[in-house]
């Protein structure tokens, strides 16, 4: 018997009893497409995340104030919650001109009330200078971003985000005309002059601009006086550094550590330094945990699809005795009968698989970009995981269809002939 | 053609060995028309199980032809029973999806023989059912069910034909009818034709026949015209 006479009666022994093979199927294309759709939102989500990151601009290394570390109680805050970063240090890491340093932008994040003749809305606020749109890659639309002068002058000049424009000036681009902020529930309120308004720079979350305002971090500083510490510096949330593409985000990160180490005169860090590499390799590894939790419940779908087709061709041998007994009669070997129980349940895999890459990708591309529970669902179909999936289907159907087949190969031709 | 040596069959059930088959010899010619008759338990199935190389003798030597094949492999007897016999059964032992040509395809099949189709229907066309090819058995009467089983049986110009109880399941004129085929098999094609049964007028058709008894051959006779003797 050749392998296309096997699998040509495996085929129609499965055709013969259609309702109890597509059952058998269901499992399987059910455990196939899982995993495949499974891994896709897994990495649609990875590379969502992913793109967050870059979205944030490229080459970027973060300086953030340490942890708060209370001597008394020993009780330690939130990271970044430390008042040990200044706009002096942004100014003195650009000027000491570090290796593979491009930009420098000092950032203080504050959240104020914007209101624009009868529109009011709550926008962040980030305090920071001219250079702040080249190292973060941002676009303008109308008008200009802050520049050095309005910084020098600690002038009450604001660039505002594309949603930010949008909503307080629907009808204009707004260039020229006044935004009040207002802070500290109103009781504090400067009204700046629109100078730009930035292009919608998508996104959705941190790495979102365009629900920003930017204004000048002097203008804060001077203007704003609980701002202060009694220094009379302003504590800033995040200096943002643009690094050169050919230098080792690593070496970066080494040498702005050492200088503000030297600046701050200390010996232990009072800030750390987080390269967008590392934000990204962190993210991945959430990302890594979420696709092997998500891939493990697909596998166990699979497993439980195996199981099925196991069962089915079990009960297949024990049905199918007597035809065993007269395949045998007619010159069939041991080996022809487990050579067919294994065909066929390699075809049942085969076909399970095949169509349920078919399920797996058709909804992986269908769920791709709709809306769940308010946050757009990303998939990336991987072609490993179709492989992998294929790949245990088969390997699975082949296993299942061992132990039946050797069941049925020694099946004893006699007792066979002999059962109704 | 066949001789069978001092053959023993025991099985162990719960109350200790059964010997089916005890020191049995027995010699079969080429084109002789047999018939083993014998009471159930009288050891005539598992005689015809070692005959047709399903089962092996417990003890003893099964000669076919110059072969010893009391202790051939699965696959060697596989073949031997692929190239040398065919079977008959009381119950046709037809698979019930499959259409009369398919059937008789499925010596063919294991044998891994040319021109399956062909052959297939030229056997079933000898056998007067070449306007049954695509019927499947339950579209068929028994009569043309058990010539489907014996164009299935003489597809791979077996030497032996074993027909065990071939007409337990018919009428008596289809068993005559299924009768009269395999008696112009031995008579045209020189086959060996084996028959069990226990009904004498089907052992009547045979020349010789054999009566066996807790294992063991009675009696062994061999008549001079046993057609002419039926008719009388």
């Amino acid at each position: 018997m050749t392998i296309l006479d096997a699998v040509i009666t495996g085929v129609k022994e499965l055709l013969s009893n259609p309702l109890r093979s597509f059952l058998t199927l269901l499992g399987l294309i059910i455990g196939v497409s899982s995993v495949i759709i499974m891994v896709a939102v897994g990495q649609g989500a990875q590379e969502g995340v992913k793109a967050q990151i870059i979205g944030l601009g490229s080459d970027l290394t973060f300086v953030r104030p340490a942890a708060t570390n209370n001597q008394q109680t020993g009780a330690r805050g939130q990271a970044g919650s430390g008042l040990t970063l200044l706009a002096s240090d942004a100014y003195a890491i650009k000027e000491a001109s570090l290796p593979g340093v491009i930009g420098v932008v000092p950032q203080l994040n504050f959240n104020a009330q914007a209101i624009a003749g009868s529109n009011n809305l709550g926008v962040g606020i980030v305090g920071t200078t001219a250079d702040y749109a080249a190292v973060r890659n941002l676009e303008l639309d109308y008008g200009r971003f802050i520049n050095t002068q309005d910084v020098e002058r600690k002038a009450l000049s604001i660039t505002l985000g594309s949603e930010v424009g949008k909503s307080l000036f629907p009808d204009n681009d707004g260039v020229g005309k006044t935004v009040r902020l207002s802070f500290a529930g109103g009781r504090v309120g400067f009204s700046f002059r629109v100078v730009g308004v930035m292009a919608p720079q998508g996104g959705t979350g941190e790495g979102s601009q365009d629900d920003y305002v930017f204004i000048p971090v002097p203008t804060l500083q001077s203007r704003i006086a609980f701002l202060r510490n009694p220094q009379g510096e302003v504590n800033i949330n995040q200096i943002t550094i643009r690094s050169d593409p050919n230098v080792g985000q690593g070496i970066v990160k080494d040498e702005v550590t050492k200088f503000l180490l030297r600046h701050h005169g200390v010996t232990e860090p009072d800030f750390t330094v987080q390269t967008q590499n590392e934000l990204i390799a962190a993210q991945e590894e959430v990302n890594a945990t979420l696709s092997i939790l998500l891939g493990s419940i697909a596998g166990i779908s699979l497993l439980v699809g195996a199981i099925g087709v196991m069962n089915i061709m079990l009960v297949s041998v024990v049905e199918r005795t007597k035809e065993i007994g007269i395949r045998r009669a007619v010159g069939a070997t041991a080996n022809d009968i487990a050579t067919q129980f294994i065909i066929e349940a390699l075809t049942v895999s085969i076909f399970g698989g095949a169509l349920g890459i078919l399920l797996g990708v058709g909804v992986g591309i269908g769920v791709g970009g709709q809306q769940l529970m308010g946050q757009e669902l990303n998939t990336v179909i991987k072609l490993w995981s179709i492989g992998l999936a294929s790949g245990v289907a088969v390997s699975v159907g082949f296993i299942s269809g061992v132990y039946p087949a050797f069941k049925a190969a020694n099946v004893d031709p006699i007792v066979a002939l002999r059962s109704a | 053609m066949i001789e069978l040596r001092e053959v023993s069959k025991a099985y162990w059930t719960g109350a200790g060995p059964v010997h089916a088959l005890n020191k049995l010899d027995l010699k079969i010619e080429s084109g002789e028309f047999l018939s083993i008759m014998g009471q159930s338990g009288s050891g005539k199935s598992t005689l015809m199980n070692i005959l047709g190389c399903l089962d092996r003798p417990t003890e003893g030597q099964y000669i076919l032809g110059d072969l010893d094949v009391a202790n051939l492999s699965d696959k060697s007897r596989s073949a031997l029973r692929g190239r040398w016999f065919g079977f008959i059964f009381q119950n046709y032992n037809l698979l019930p999806r499959l259409s009369a040509l398919e059937q008789v395809e499925l010596p063919l099949l294991y044998n891994k023989v040319l021109n399956r189709r062909r052959r297939a229907s030229e056997a079933l066309d000898q056998l007067g059912l070449a306007d049954r090819l695509h019927h499947r058995p339950n579209q068929m009467s028994g009569g043309q069910q058990q010539r489907v089983a014996i164009a299935r049986s003489l597809v791979v110009n077996p030497q032996v034909i074993l027909a065990d109880e071939p007409t337990g399941a018919l009428d008596t004129d289809t068993g005559n009818e299924i009768m009269g085929i395999l008696s112009n098999l031995v008579e045209e094609r020189r086959i060996t034709v084996v028959v069990v049964t226990h009904e004498p007028h089907i052992a009547d058709w045979t020349k010789r026949s054999i009566l066996m008894r807790d294992g063991l051959i009675l009696d062994d006779r061999t008549s001079i015209a046993p057609v002419t003797r039926l008719e009388e």
